[in-house]
């Protein structure tokens, strides 16, 4: 218990400190994560609701293999892009491997079946009647897609706060891409395993905190925005 | 008056089965028309079509003349359906009639249209910010008609539109339908089981039964079950007992439903002479009422618990002295009788 309290309280000297490379970790985390999460919801929403909303040849299979990458551990993400961004690798040329850009290209892998599966979810939930009240206010196709997924909003808002919690925590891919390099690659995450590693348990349970801070802030954010929505 | 619609060999099918076939509807611009018929009957799909919501699974649709795969966006835009149970989006009062103008970029004067829009339906200004979830079913009917009225369409398909909402919600969605027509010539194609209004509204009336239009005007519909015997002849007995004889029956089993336009009802006075003559029904004079042109006489009848309706002109109605709740004789040319 004392190893939890010594951490916290490390934690509020840490930042209050500034200590640049935890400063750095947590921009980078910052950046890398939001950077991955809109990306994937830019490209998940419209696929998922496409997903939801047509009937079409193969949408079973698509669902499926959507549905499975859900489960796909981060190191085998990690390991799929550390593949494409070697110097043998299919994207090598563009020398990306332990840059910050390899990790957002592994986590937005990570964050898309999550947002394109729970986006398909609530797009397959809206009420029926909803297409045909649009059609017949004259909604062109576009208005539909937009309206419809403002309908879902709420749902969608579960499907990002699911998202950033998966991408921001995850280590597999910024270890394996990223390669932990400390005031540029490194990460809350990866920091936490390093520090874990050399013994300094107060250390990373100290980092551990500011991720749990930084994941409260998001919700927070979030609630807030809702009781916005539905005053 | 030009013709505004255009029909032709209409047939919608979901997964193979058929639902509406019509091989040929005609309807004019600037009239009220009123659609009966009974739930399944496809007066909501054909609505779906007309209203460009849906398309036919074969024939052709013109409109002014152009078929439906021609048209602008623009002109589709003129026509503008309220369904059954309109949605209301999970947005504000305000939002939510607003909607229809946003989507065509039309947002000048905004707020002061709205308002007027709301007042149409009798909602006012400070109803706006209230949020969907907290109206009631009458409330969210008119902000759904007020959200289709802001648009001032050209077209204005209602379907049941006062169906489940309170008695005076149901009053002012009529009276807002009709400013409509007032206000800006709009042709109304309505749907409902309120015959009463249609037959004080419609310039023209169609009945739809099973998918198919079964008559351009009032139907009576005899449901069974019909009892048939070894010479071909059927009957259904009334809930009173009295019986309902039909000679050489055509009914395909005991549960076909016989359908009987309503200039094939008549009814008389007491013992009158012509009716007994027709071995009549006795049944009960419930409501009077006068047509759209005033030129006729819309009569229901309650035969124990099935209710016919006829008509009657209005030059002849001295000689009937029809009134509510008197007893009348009810002859029914079975002849005539439709069979499904």
């Amino acid at each position: 218990m004392s190893l939890f309290i010594d951490g916290f309280s490390q934690a509020i000297e840490l930042l209050a400190s500034g200590d640049p490379s935890v400063y750095s970790a947590i921009t980078a985390t910052l950046t890398v994560s939001s950077w991955s999460l809109a990306v994937s919801l830019i490209l998940g929403m419209p696929l998922g609701f496409v997903l939801g909303y047509y009937n079409f040849l193969g949408k079973q299979v698509i669902r499926t293999v959507v549905d499975t990458l859900l489960a796909l551990p981060t190191v085998v993400i990690g390991l799929i892009a550390y593949t494409l961004f070697s110097q043998s690798g299919a994207l090598g040329e563009f020398d990306l491997l332990f840059s910050l850009k390899a990790i957002a290209f592994g986590q937005i892998v990570l964050g898309l079946p999550i947002i394109v599966a729970l986006t398909a979810a609530q797009v397959e939930s809206v009420d029926k009647r909803l297409y045909p009240t649009l059609i017949g206010l004259g909604a062109t196709q576009k208005q539909v897609l937009l309206t419809t997924l403002s309908e879902v909003k709420f749902g969608l808002m579960t499907a990002a706060v699911a998202a950033y919690g998966r991408i921001v925590t995850e280590i597999g891919i910024s270890m394996m891409v990223g390669g932990n390099i400390k005031y540029h690659t490194r990460t809350i995450t990866t920091a936490i395993a390093l520090e874990t590693g050399k013994g300094e348990f107060t250390t990373g349970i100290a980092l551990g905190m500011v991720l749990f801070i930084i994941a409260l802030m998001v919700n927070i954010s979030l609630s807030a925005l809702k009781r916005g929505w539905m005053r | 008056m030009s013709e505004l619609f255009r029909l032709e060999k209409i047939e919608k099918r979901y997964n193979g089965r058929g639902v509406l076939r019509i091989e040929d509807l005609s309807i004019d611009d600037g009239k009220i028309i009123g659609f009966f018929g009974s739930n399944g009957s496809g007066k909501s799909t054909l609505f779906n079509i007309l209203s460009f919501v849906d398309t036919p699974t074969e024939g052709k649709v013109f409109y002014d003349g152009i078929e439906s795969k021609k048209l602008s966006m623009e002109t589709k835009r003129g026509i503008v359906m309220l369904p059954q149970n309109p949605y209301l989006l999970k947005r504000s009062v305000f939002e939510n009639v607003a909607y229809g103008l946003k989507v065509r970029g039309d947002i000048v004067n905004l707020e002061e249209r709205v308002y007027e829009a709301l007042n149409l339906v009798g909602l006012f200004k400070n109803f706006a910010p209230r949020p969907w979830s907290r109206l009631s079913g009458g409330e969210s009917q008119r902000v759904a008609l007020a959200a289709r009225l802001i648009l001032k369409p050209k077209v204005l398909i209602l379907d049941e539109p006062t169906s489940g909402v309170d008695v005076g919600s149901a009053q002012l969605i009529k009276e807002a339908t009709f400013l409509a027509k007032e206000k800006w010539n709009t042709t109304l194609m309505i749907s409902s089981h309120d015959h009463n209004w249609l037959n004080l509204a419609c310039d023209r009336k169609i009945t739809l039964f099973k998918g198919e239009i079964v008559d351009s005007g009032v139907v009576n519909l005899l449901f069974g079950p019909w009892r048939t015997d070894s010479s071909g002849n059927c009957e259904k007995i009334f809930a009173d007992g009295q019986r309902l004889k039909i000679f050489k029956c055509k009914a395909k089993d005991s549960n076909a439903v016989g359908m009987l336009s309503s200039d094939k009802i008549r009814v008389y006075q007491k013992n009158d002479r012509v009716s007994i003559e027709k071995s009549p029904l006795s049944g009960i004079v419930k409501t009077l009422q006068i047509d759209k042109n005033g030129e006729h006489i819309h009569v229901e009848v309650l035969i124990a618990e099935v209710l016919l309706r006829t008509t009657i002109p209005l030059r002849k109605m001295h000689r009937y002295r029809l009134y509510p709740g008197e007893s009348v004789d009810v002859c029914i040319d079975t002849k005539s009788i439709f069979w499904y």
